[in-house]
């Protein structure tokens, strides 16, 4: 929320294509919120205390504010509990607002690396989490080396990327689709 | 006698904050007449300084309303008045940025929120606690307006082309002397009072003097409407029966006691008392028509020729004999 030192947000920076594009990829109904507050009132990121909770995201994409909400981190904080999908009185749905924002930062290679890091291993091994050295931790509890999904399937692996390079995913990835 | 003054709109130089000397800081008013085709621009949206198209429009509402260095009250309109030029600009100019800045949104009433809602949807960008602290004109002609934006937690600050200011509703010039000549009360405001808000809302405390649109308080066009038809409706009922009733505790003049001194004459906040011939002499005499039971006269009478009927002289000095008894 800083700029050049002095904690002043300039209206002027408002990016109309930003809302749009917003609109378009999951935030319908973005510019009828009244900023009632109760989606932050459930929100555990607000409770946990993050300072760019659910409210505040979608008032400041209702103001275009493209830089500001893709350098904060906030939105990859949401647990999508859809707690405020439920209590949303005007029913716009805020976590498809959050939803948009990621794929916003995301197209703006704007997301924090380990997002990355997720889905390079969603490609290469069929899992967004894997953790390094889980085949030893395994084999010590007396399980197979590698749990019994994409993973122990060369074949259907080789599948799912197919399906997955036919997705979204083929213009977003920082890394080559092979 | 119905009063239906209307209002005054707050004029844009009693706010040195906002730039007032700046032909590109307007009032709603003066907005208003920008945007319609009869108006002087012939209804094509102009800044007033050079002529040229604004891209950056802020509005600020409460501007002299809920503000105890002019009027603690809140007018009333502005909030939707400045919602119907946000929703005609984004219809007719959808390319427009267009902020506005409110203490808080009231759009109290039917159909009124969703005008909000609506209003938004169409892309009008609402700040919310950020009444504005300064509107300045920068050197390269445009204003630079600071607020705060209470759901961003953080100053905010603009570049703007126009400015339009949403002024308060004020009294009409004159209306003070008006409602004497009429007996009819003001208020602190300035605006004429009724008897009761919510029993008597029309009635004045003068007989026969009715109030109906602004000139009672700020209000919109169907309250207005409401207001003056049963401002009709009370003055037919008046009329229609052909005679009036009034008050059984009224004064009245003892006109042989009377010796014309004419003190109640201007005492009378009603002007029920006037002098007129009785046996070759000026005597004091009271409409009952007029009178509201007050008082003032019987008890200012240096001769005693005036009796409040229900307090009489004699009926006050027993109450008091008996409260000392007791």
């Amino acid at each position: 929320m800083e700029e050049s030192g002095v904690n002043v947000i300039n209206l002027n920076q408002c990016d109309e294509e930003f809302i749009k594009y917003l609109e378009k990829f999951g935030a319908h109904s973005l510019k009828e919120c009244i900023q009632c507050g109760k989606c932050a009132s459930t929100c555990p990121m607000a409770l946990a205390g993050l300072d760019f909770y659910i409210k505040r995201i979608i008032h400041a994409a209702t103001l275009g504010l493209k830089e500001i909400l893709l350098e904060d981190s906030s939105v990859w904080g949401c647990q999508s509990c859809n707690r405020c999908v439920e209590v949303c009185p005007m029913d716009i749905k805020p976590y498809e607002i959050i939803q948009a924002v990621r794929r916003a930062a995301v197209r703006d290679e704007s997301c924090p690396a380990n997002t990355y890091e997720g889905l390079r291993n969603l490609y290469k091994n069929g899992h967004a989490v894997f953790p390094k050295g889980f085949e030893e931790r395994r084999k010590k509890v007396g399980l197979p080396e590698k749990p019994p999904t994409l993973t122990s399937h060369e074949e259907l692996k080789k599948k799912f990327q197919e399906i997955l390079k036919q997705t979204s995913l083929a213009d977003v990835a920082p890394f080559k689709l092979d | 006698m119905i009063i239906a003054t209307g209002f005054k709109p707050m004029s844009k130089d009693h706010f040195k904050e906002y730039s007032p000397q700046s032909p590109d800081v307007i009032t709603s008013m003066e907005f208003e007449r920008i945007l319609s085709s009869t108006g002087p621009t012939g209804g094509e949206l102009k800044r007033p300084s050079d002529g040229t198209k604004p891209k950056n429009i802020a509005m600020i509402s409460c501007v002299g309303s809920r503000d105890e260095r002019h009027h603690s009250y809140c007018s009333k309109v502005c909030c939707m008045y400045m919602l119907k030029h946000a929703r005609i600009l984004k219809e007719k100019y959808p390319y427009i940025n267009l902020y506005l800045f409110f203490i808080d949104v009231r759009t109290a009433g039917k159909d009124f929120e969703e005008f909000y809602v609506y209003t938004k949807g169409l892309g009008a960008k609402i700040i919310r606690g950020g009444r504005v602290s300064s509107v300045d004109e920068k050197p390269n002609g445009k204003l630079r307006v600071r607020g705060f934006d209470v759901d961003l937690g953080s100053p905010v600050e603009l570049e703007a082309d126009l400015v339009v200011l949403a002024t308060a509703i004020e009294p009409p010039d004159g209306v003070d002397e008006l409602g004497r000549q009429f007996s009819a009360t003001c208020g602190r405001e300035g605006f004429l009072r009724e008897v009761h808000t919510k029993l008597f809302p029309v009635e004045t405390s003068a007989k026969g003097v009715l109030i109906a649109g602004c000139v009672q308080g700020p209000k919109d066009i169907p309250e207005s409407i409401a207001q003056s038809r049963a401002a009709a409706a009370s003055a037919a009922s008046l009329i229609i029966p052909g005679k009036i009733k009034f008050e059984a505790i009224v004064s009245e003049v003892d006109k042989d006691k009377c010796s014309s001194c004419g003190v109640c004459v201007p005492l009378c906040p009603y002007n029920a008392i006037k002098l007129e011939t009785y046996k070759d002499k000026e005597k004091a005499k009271i409409e009952a028509a007029l009178c509201a039971g007050c008082g003032v006269c019987a008890s200012a009478c240096p001769s005693r020729a005036i009796t409040f009927h229900g307090f009489t002289t004699e009926q006050i000095l027993e109450q008091i004999s008996a409260l000392v008894e007791a």
